[in-house]
């Protein structure tokens, strides 16, 4: 923990307006004037005081952020608590020092610095500030220190406080929301549709009987089998299991060496990651299970669940990927992007579940998720997606979204091949 | 958010008193009335329902304008560092009009508030009186609000500028930007403006006091001169001149000081004539027509003439030591005592006749005239006194040199310049002679019986010293001219507003030139005037005459208190009246003045006691404590207090040393009377010593331990008896979290006490129970709201004796199998 005093700019014109006030005081000899300088010098003796014993009883705890989302506002919240008995605390400012560059050379490339501003803390209490950070890079921000100042009372001396709390933070990709059609299209019917799971639940399929425990509802108890077993009998249902989908990110393809083309290829998977990570969004909020297998990259694909925290997971991993070194980084050997596999990485005991495959390019390598997979290019991201979430439509496309109905050659979205052509949409 | 938003009208307000304060300093009623209501319009018009404001491009040009206008005003303005510095004061007084009418972001608040600021500093400088220093005060509290108010503002302000900044202006759901604050923020606030301004205060008074002064004035003294304390004419009603141009009749009731005239014998007496309180003499007509006193240059040719001739000296004077005044020879006995209170500033001492010795209650230095005998304190600033006490004689003497009299004041006659005095001509030659012959007096001065000069050479070069028929014809001539004035066609008025006095030149007036036209207007044309016209007609007869007669200014007491028993003099009591050299050893007095209109004019006012004479009481008496104790605050007030400080520290610190000395030497004999028993006196006196040394401990560790129960049970905020209570039950908990911490089991903050002791279960199962008891009565005092009793005490205390059992026998376990491997 430092303190420190800073002399800024406004606490050096008002040394220098005393000094004159001083000159004008001794050559008039104007006893007003010598009370006027005597209140400016208080005023300099008072700010020193007073901004110290305010910062002295100051404690300061960053509240874990969860997580950011690029291109959505990251609130960062710190808990303040005022140790002092009789004093209280005004005007604080709190700011994020950026790490160095060894800890994180990502932290200035994230998001730009932020500041919260605490207005009053009572004696012995402890409130809530918050900044507000706006993200525009994916990632892991790293937080290493917080500065915190105040130039209370005056505005003449700047008193800070600095300590180390390192933590971290993932920065999703962007969300987008993606047309309802869209995901209504993908939705896997028949075996992968909707259908009973073999675990107890809460569905409507017959699953079992047994004895009655206190707590069951006397709807599920049954009365005719009370009288075979002269007990009380309730009857168990089937689990639901919801329909299931993998989002598979095509990432293996190598990046070009020459460098408008690679950053060209950078920007193209970026745009990939971010309809993945839209996609997953809008297939949980359908309802759907949700799995996610980046090829070419080294993490192991994640079976398709659907909880909370299987979302953070889902967006966590595409968070943390690396497009830049994923030529460096060896495959998963799980994972086969030939034609025959299919692409999927397949997990023994796992149902099966309908695939989405999205490409960076519009270049699309259909073979990869077999035959019932659907296919996607971040290319023509504009046509699957009505708006960024929280910004207006027209912010994103820029013309009204069309149905996907009629793909041209370079369309959005490719049907599986074994389907017959039906038209999808509106 | 309230305390946010009350800011731009106190910012508001702060401006505006500004601004009420440099025009009170300045003493521009008219500008303060047309500055004051466009400012006061610009509330309404920037925050009002329309809420408009001025563009920036106007408010430049507006600002340009008024530059360029300053401009001229300084070319146009003399050498005089205070008109310059008003003229300053008016300028930035425009431009915080200016500014009043523009939109106001965070910068603009700055610049209003440091506009404001430099109007204050301008005005501090140019004034000091009371009016403005209240202003001032004022000013200081409420800036110091607004300034931590607008620390707040700037704060928010700014983080709501970042927050847009930093989110796009098409995000659909920005986060919403508000103060983050605590409870009792209002009040909180509030408080910590009055500290601050208590601390403030103080500090800045200790500054005040102690810094130094007269050290550097000498690098711009034309501007510390020009800045110097002015007249008190306008506080007191007296003036040192007389100028019939600008004199006019002070109304104020205001009271100047009290006076207690004292007989011989110490009793306080009414005088039957009216008292005449003298404070400067006016002898010389200047050649603008204005009657001052004789030039200083022709007093210190006289004092070239012999140590005591001069007719100016400084002499210092100790408080409560009574001092001569003048270097006389024959001590003269003093017929009355006038003890006099101040209540107003006043810069000389106002006398009765002849002042002879003077007591001050606090170290003065003055300058004496013993021409005139007046006394005024040194650079004509106030007196730092609450009042004096003069020994006096009744009439102003005059003795003429002489080595077998001696001398006590005068010069003689001769000495004083023909242009001095005032101009002999035809017509009022004419008239005189026309009163004299209608009072059967004779034209001429009789020839002096033991010279053979002429009746004018004797009149030029002194009086002789005992003529009685020249000092007759002196009295006789005198007694015409006032009789005439008194009883003449002449009408007192204070209503000069009419009478416009011709200021040409001496071609062709009718009245000759200017430094006797006023005059002669008011002997022949206009008769009718003021005391000062009254007086000044006597004094300019008895000149044409060759008759020595000087106009004397200063107070007529006619107000007395019965139940005081003194005078009270009033700023409205301000008079002029006439001495001339009529007799051989003083001045005559004669007020030419109606008697009937100065004593109607001067006397208590009928109806008395109107709510507005106590406020202007009230009022004068702030006055005169800002005047004497912070406007006159200087080296010697420094150096008073400095003395009177050291002498009371000295005074507390003896005191302090004799009754510690006194204690000990008690203490002392008790001990030897102790110690003389023996040795059970010493064993006594070591038990004594033990039981205190031991009381002492046991008292800390109490406290000690308390604060630790409080401390580490989230206490602190509880001081009811209940809470007392239960800190001193609760000690057995503290000591078991003690136990567990050395043993590496330390119960985090946030877990619940029942939490932590389930919690060692699996991790603790052999002292788990234990802890799991403990804590029950734990809960049983902290929550149960049932104290526990000598046996729950017992058992409490027991079972942690148990817990510090098994904790040591783990760790010497642990200690012997580390050994053993």
């Amino acid at each position: 923990m430092k303190r420190r005093y800073h002399m800024h700019l406004p606490g050096v014109l008002y040394c220098a307006l005393g000094l004159a006030v001083l000159l004008v005081a001794i050559n008039t000899q104007q006893n007003l004037v010598f009370w006027v300088f005597g209140v400016m010098l208080s005023g300099v003796l008072i700010s020193g005081v007073v901004s110290g014993m305010m910062m002295m009883g100051l404690e300061v705890q960053r509240v874990d952020p969860e997580h950011g989302v690029v291109d959505e506002p990251l609130t960062v919240q710190y808990a303040l608590t005022n140790r002092n008995r009789f004093i209280p605390i005004f005007n604080i400012n709190i700011e994020e020092i950026e790490p160095p560059m060894t800890v994180s050379r990502r932290w200035p490339r994230l998001m730009a610095s932020a500041r919260a501003w605490i207005m009053h803390i009572g004696p012995g209490e402890t409130v809530h500030g918050e900044a507000v950070f706006w993200p525009t890079h994916r990632g892991e921000a790293q937080f290493e220190s917080i500065r915190i100042w105040t130039t209370f009372p005056f505005g003449l001396i700047k008193k800070s406080l600095t300590l180390t709390q390192s933590q971290h933070t993932l920065v999703y990709p962007k969300l987008y929301e993606m047309r309802r059609d869209v995901m209504q299209t993908v939705r896997p019917a028949g075996a992968l549709g909707m259908r009973a799971s073999r675990r107890a639940g809460s569905g409507e399929d017959y699953f079992g009987l047994r004895e009655y425990r206190p707590g069951d509802s006397a709807r599920q108890i049954a009365w005719k089998r009370m009288a075979t077993y002269d007990q009380i009998i309730t009857i168990e249902r089937t689990e639901p299991s919801p329909p299931k989908v993998r989002v598979l990110v095509n990432l293996a393809d190598p990046l070009p060496d020459d460098e408008r083309e690679r950053d060209a290829a950078l920007e193209a998977a970026e745009r990939a990651i971010s309809l993945a990570a839209s996609i997953v969004r809008a297939a949980d909020l359908e309802g759907f299970e949700v799995g996610l297998h980046v090829l070419g990259s080294p993490a192991p694909p994640i079976p398709p669940r659907r909880n909370h925290w299987h979302m953070t997971r889902l967006f966590g991993a595409l968070a943390q990927v690396d497009v830049a070194s994923l030529d460096d980084t060896p495959t998963d050997q799980a994972v086969d992007p030939t034609p025959s596999s299919g692409g999927l990485a397949r997990t023994p005991g796992v149902d099966r579940a309908g695939v989405i495959v999205i490409h960076p390019t519009r270049r699309m390598n259909t073979a990869i998720g077999g035959a019932d997979a659907w296919h996607f290019s971040a290319a023509n991201m504009e046509d699957l997606v009505v708006s960024s979430l929280g910004f207006a439509a027209s912010t994103i496309t820029g013309r009204p979204p069309r149905s996907i109905a009629a793909p041209a050659p370079d369309a959005a979205a490719v049907r599986p091949r074994h389907r017959p052509a039906q038209e999808v949409g509106t | 958010m309230r305390l946010l938003r009350s800011f731009p009208l106190m910012c508001f307000a702060l401006v505006l008193l500004s601004i009420v304060g440099a025009c009170v300093a300045m003493k521009s009623v008219t500008f303060l009335l047309l500055v004051g209501t466009i400012a006061a319009m610009s509330w309404y018009v920037t925050e009002g329902p329309r809420g408009r404001h001025v563009p920036r491009w106007v408010s430049n040009v507006l600002i340009i304008i008024v530059s360029l206008n300053v401009f001229i005003e300084l070319l146009n303005t003399g050498q005089g560092m205070v008109e310059v510095i008003s003229v300053l004061g008016r300028f930035i007084v425009w431009l915080t009009l200016i500014k009043l009418y523009e939109r106001k972001a965070v910068r603009d608040y700055v610049q209003l508030m440091a506009l404001s600021l430099m109007l204050m500093i301008i005005g501090s400088i140019v004034s000091s009186d009371l009016l403005f220093g209240a202003v001032l005060f004022i000013y200081a509290v409420l800036g110091l609000y607004v300034l931590l108010l607008f620390q707040l503002h700037a704060g928010f302000e700014r983080l709501r500028n970042e927050r847009q900044e930093t989110i796009p202006v098409d995000y659909r759901l920005p986060p919403t930007v508000k103060p983050i604050i605590g409870r009792g923020v209002g009040l909180h606030f509030r408080g910590l403006v009055v500290a601050i301004a208590v601390v403030g205060l103080i500090s800045s008074t200790a500054v005040f006091l102690v810094i130094p002064r007269h050290i550097g004035t000498g690098f711009a003294s034309s501007l510390a001169r020009q800045l110097a304390p002015g007249s008190f004419r306008t506080q007191t009603g007296f003036s040192e001149t007389v100028d019939l141009h600008t004199a006019a009749r002070v109304d104020s009731r205001r009271t100047i000081m009290n006076v207690q005239v004292l007989d011989r014998n110490g009793r306080p007496i009414r005088m039957p004539e009216p008292l005449l309180l003298r404070g400067e003499t006016q002898e010389s007509v200047s050649r603008d027509g204005r009657w001052e006193p004789a030039p200083d240059r022709r007093r210190s040719e006289q004092s070239e003439r012999g140590p005591n001739r001069g007719a100016q000296r400084t002499i210092d004077i100790e408080p409560d030591v009574p001092t001569p005044l003048w270097r006389t020879e024959n001590r003269i006995e003093p017929t009355h005592t006038l003890d006099v209170t101040l209540l107003a500033p006043v810069n000389r001492v106002f006398s009765m006749g002849t002042p002879l010795t003077l007591t001050f209650d606090r170290p003065q230095t003055l300058e004496t005239d013993n021409w005139s005998l007046t006394l005024r304190n040194r650079r004509g600033a106030p007196l730092r006194s609450r009042g004096y006490t003069l020994d006096v004689r009744a009439t102003p003497l005059w003795e003429d040199e002489g080595e077998d009299e001696g001398e006590i004041v005068g010069y003689r006659w001769r000495n004083w310049h023909a242009e001095d005095r005032f101009p002999d001509s035809a017509a009022m030659r004419n008239l005189i002679y026309a009163i004299l012959d209608d009072a059967g007096v004779s034209h001429t001065q009789p020839p002096p019986s033991r010279s053979n000069e002429s009746g004018m050479q004797a009149m030029y070069n002194g009086a002789p010293r005992n003529d009685p028929v020249v000092w007759q014809w002196r009295r006789d001539v005198t007694d015409a001219l006032h009789r005439y004035l008194r009883n003449g066609p002449f009408q007192y008025s204070v209503d000069l507003s009419d009478i416009t006095i011709n200021t040409g030149d001496d071609n062709g007036s009718p009245h000759g030139g200017p430094r006797e036209r006023q005059v002669r207007q008011f002997l022949f044309e206009t008769r009718r005037g003021d005391c000062n016209y009254f007086a000044t007609a006597l004094a300019a007869m008895c000149h044409v005459m060759g008759i020595p007669a000087r106009v004397v200014t200063g107070y007529v007491a006619y107000e007395y208190d019965e139940s005081n028993r003194a005078y009270i003099v009033r700023q409205s009591n301000a008079h002029a009246w006439v001495e001339v050299r009529a007799n051989h050893r003083s001045w005559s007095v004669y007020d030419p003045t109606p008697e009937s209109v100065v004593e109607e004019l001067h006397s208590a006012p009928e109806s008395g006691g109107l709510f507005a004479d106590r406020l202007r009481w009230l009022y004068d008496r702030f006055e005169y404590a800002w005047q004497t104790e912070i406007v006159q605050y200087d080296r010697h007030a420094q150096q008073s207090i400095a003395d009177s400080l050291h002498g009371s520290w000295s005074e507390a610190v003896g005191r302090a040393t004799t009754w510690v000395r006194d204690r000990i030497e008690r203490y002392n004999r008790t001990v030897v009377s102790a110690v003389g028993s023996g040795i059970a006196g010493y064993i006594w006196l070591g038990v004594a010593a033990l039981l205190i040394i031991i009381w002492i401990v046991v008292i800390a560790y109490i406290w000690r331990r308390m604060r630790r129960v409080r401390t580490q049970l989230g206490l602190e905020s509880m001081f009811s008896r209940r809470s007392r209570q239960m800190i001193r039950q609760l000690g057995f908990y503290v000591d078991m979290l003690r136990v567990l911490k050395s043993a590496g089991l330390t119960k985090p903050q946030w877990q619940p006490p029942h939490h932590f002791a389930l919690s060692l279960q699996s991790a603790r199962p052999e002292i788990s129970s234990i802890v799991q008891r403990i804590t029950r009565l734990f809960y049983t005092v902290r929550f149960g709201e049932r104290p526990l009793s000598q046996d729950e005490q017992q058992q409490a205390n027991q079972l942690v004796r148990e817990l510090a059992l098994h904790v040591n026998e783990r760790r010497n376990t642990g200690r012997d199998r580390h050994r053993q491997r």
